[in-house]
């Protein structure tokens, strides 16, 4: 089994422009398209402040192909990459582009994901023959980093308030790799280098400052989407992705070990960071497990 | 979608009418245009020699948009009238046009490669790395060429690439502007929007080739640790991307580095008068300021790279 890299650029939308222009395009969005015909899983990856689609989940692109502890799972998975500016955006606004993005992925994905729709002219016939089978999902997993577990945690409650993806969201799992709190916004020529760069590593030095500093903006909005995640929880008990799977890594010194009560939090993973948790090597593969929804085992509070 | 149609549909179609159909673009465009094409050739070679791509129809792929592109490198005969006496010293493997020779200097490595090419041989069967274990190396193979793909896509980096390497002395002067612009430039032109100031676009294609550079030293980095690769087979690898991406950069010609050099330098004398005004940031400049330095290395090392 492998998995094509396929920009998404032209298959998802964004949010509408401003004047009705029509959708945004998702720059640097992409996804990893399995070739087993079997695939029955999406995983949609929402990175932190300043990361980026590619940078915040690197190595998980190569190893789900290319590495013996691969759990299996990840054969039958497709996997999304959103891309979105951190630097200018709110919460709410980056938790609306994924709300309108769930529905285009799943169930069906469209076909222009698999196979070149629109044939161009020049290109070979061999080459639009080189398709992939189209599938479509049975499973979702919402799998966020830092301010994207915000951002997922925001759809979610978005989404019962709009009444919205009810039927799509019920059975969703959300992963989710030390959820931020984070809202500082840097500008000026450090604000360049970080919303362009999207190094996260270097963007931990920025959120490394003093807490006053970094949780200016977004502490409210953060507040609200927790009241708001307990209160639902009470009420929709079969509602999975309002119980969170929530993972920090035991020298998290960047956000709050803030757990919703309704959680199902995992034991700290000892020598992570708030960057680097997220990351899998080829001696820790610890996230590939519990981004897919597996036990990480002894490291584990909760079963599963 | 399969990752050759990808390859084909994102990065060589484009770049094939481009440079079929846009004949009024300025030198600097068309070299650049040469140039990234060149490199997709290479991409598309790696890729058949390792399995990623069908070979046959990576073949169809050549025929279909290469063989034309190395066969009008070639001099026509009123040319090659005067390169005849390099044929009885031996010394001439083709005939050269302008063209070639400026593709020859931007991939020194590949010299042979081009001529062969020029020369209508099969090409794809031509300097291969031999590798060990090719199977074991698709999954990088493909996140490297999805990287590539990432980079040569971005606006910015092209307009970067092609100010850098390619334009005149006074077209650079203009653009430059000795670097003026406003920071919040940079990140807009980034995200999709024009600007007044040309220097804020060197600025993000900068900072956007040092974000893939170090996407690219983590990818090698990571497989280090990996035991299911061998290591003669990721050094011969990572010598090839070094290899085939390295124009982009470029650092051994003296003109480019000069320009890279200013760029460089005047991103980190803006940023250390941000961390004077605001010394919270002093550590985070620093950082960056160092990150700049290492990551550029990757470049010129012939092994992998810590970032």
């Amino acid at each position: 089994v492998a998995h094509h890299p396929t920009f998404t650029d032209n298959v998802l939308s964004g949010l509408p422009r401003k004047g009705g222009k029509g959708p945004r395009p998702m720059y640097g969005s992409y996804a990893l398209v399995s070739d087993d015909p079997n695939t029955d899983t999406a995983v949609v990856f929402v990175h932190g402040f300043l990361g980026d689609a590619y940078g915040t989940w690197i190595d998980f692109q190569r190893m789900i192909d290319g590495h013996a502890k691969v759990p299996e799972d990840w054969n039958l998975a497709d996997l999304f990459f959103v891309q979105y500016s951190s630097f200018r955006k709110s919460i709410a606004n980056i938790a609306l582009l994924i709300l309108r993005l769930v529905p285009q992925i799943f169930p069906t994905p469209p076909t222009g994901l698999f196979r070149i729709d629109d044939p161009v002219q020049g290109v070979p016939e061999t080459v639009i023959q080189s398709f992939l089978t189209p599938h479509s999902y049975k499973k979702l997993f919402l799998v966020g980093h830092s301010e994207g577990g915000a951002v997922l945690r925001n759809t979610v409650v978005m989404a019962i308030q709009k009444n919205e993806l009810q039927e799509e969201l019920k059975n969703a799992e959300m992963n989710l790799f030390a959820p931020a709190h984070g809202g500082f916004q840097p500008t000026g020529w450090v604000g360049a280098c970080l919303a362009v760069g999207r190094i996260d590593a270097i963007a931990m030095t920025v959120l490394n400052l003093s807490p006053a500093f970094v949780e200016m903006n977004k502490g409210k909005v953060l507040e609200t989407t927790q009241d708001s995640t307990n209160t639902y929880a009470e009420q929709k008990p079969n509602f999975k992705p309002l119980r969170a799977r929530v993972v920090f890594g035991e020298n998290e010194h960047i956000v709050a070990r803030l757990v919703f009560t309704y959680d199902n939090p995992v034991d700290d993973l000892p020598g992570e960071d708030h960057s680097s948790i997220c990351k899998p090597r080829p001696d820790y593969p610890d996230p590939l497990k519990f981004a897919i929804g597996l036990n990480l085992g002894k490291k584990n509070k909760n079963k599963q | 979608m399969h990752i050759l149609q990808e390859f084909v549909l994102e990065r060589i179609d484009p770049l094939s009418v481009a440079m079929k159909e846009d004949t009024e673009a300025s030198r600097s465009t068309k070299r650049r245009r040469r140039a990234d094409f060149f490199e997709s050739f290479l991409w598309l070679h790696l890729g058949a020699e390792i399995g990623a791509f069908p070979f046959d129809v990576a073949a169809t792929v050549y025929t279909a948009y290469f063989e034309q592109f190395f066969s009008a490198l070639n001099a026509p005969t009123s040319d090659t009238l005067q390169q005849t006496r390099d044929i009885f010293r031996s010394q001439l493997y083709v005939y050269d046009t302008p063209e070639s020779r400026e593709l020859k200097a931007s991939f020194p490595n590949h010299v042979i490669l081009i001529e062969k090419a020029m020369r209508g041989e099969d090409i794809l069967r031509a300097q291969l790395s031999y590798f060990s274990s090719s199977g074991a190396l698709r999954p990088l193979f493909n996140n490297l060429l999805f990287l590539s793909i990432r980079l040569a896509a971005d606006r910015a980096v092209r307009r970067f690439v092609e100010a850098v390497q390619f334009f005149d002395e006074k077209e650079w002067d203009e653009w430059w502007d000795s670097g003026k612009c406003d920071p919040d430039e940079i990140v807009l032109y980034a995200e999709g929007a024009t600007v007044e100031h040309k220097a804020a676009i060197a600025f993000a294609g900068y900072l956007t080739v040092w974000r893939t550079t170090y996407q690219f030293q983590q990818l090698f980095e990571s497989c280090e640790k990996d035991y299911n690769l061998s290591s003669d087979d990721r050094f011969k690898l990572s010598d090839r991307v070094r290899d085939m991406v390295r124009w982009r950069m470029s650092l051994t010609n003296l003109i480019a580095s000069q320009r890279f050099d200013a760029i460089a330098s005047r991103l980190k004398t803006n940023l250390d008068a941000q961390a004077r005004k605001d010394v919270e940031f002093q550590p985070v400049v620093n950082q960056i300021k160092e990150s700049f330095d290492k990551v550029f290395q990757f470049w010129l090392e012939r092994s992998p790279a810590i970032a």
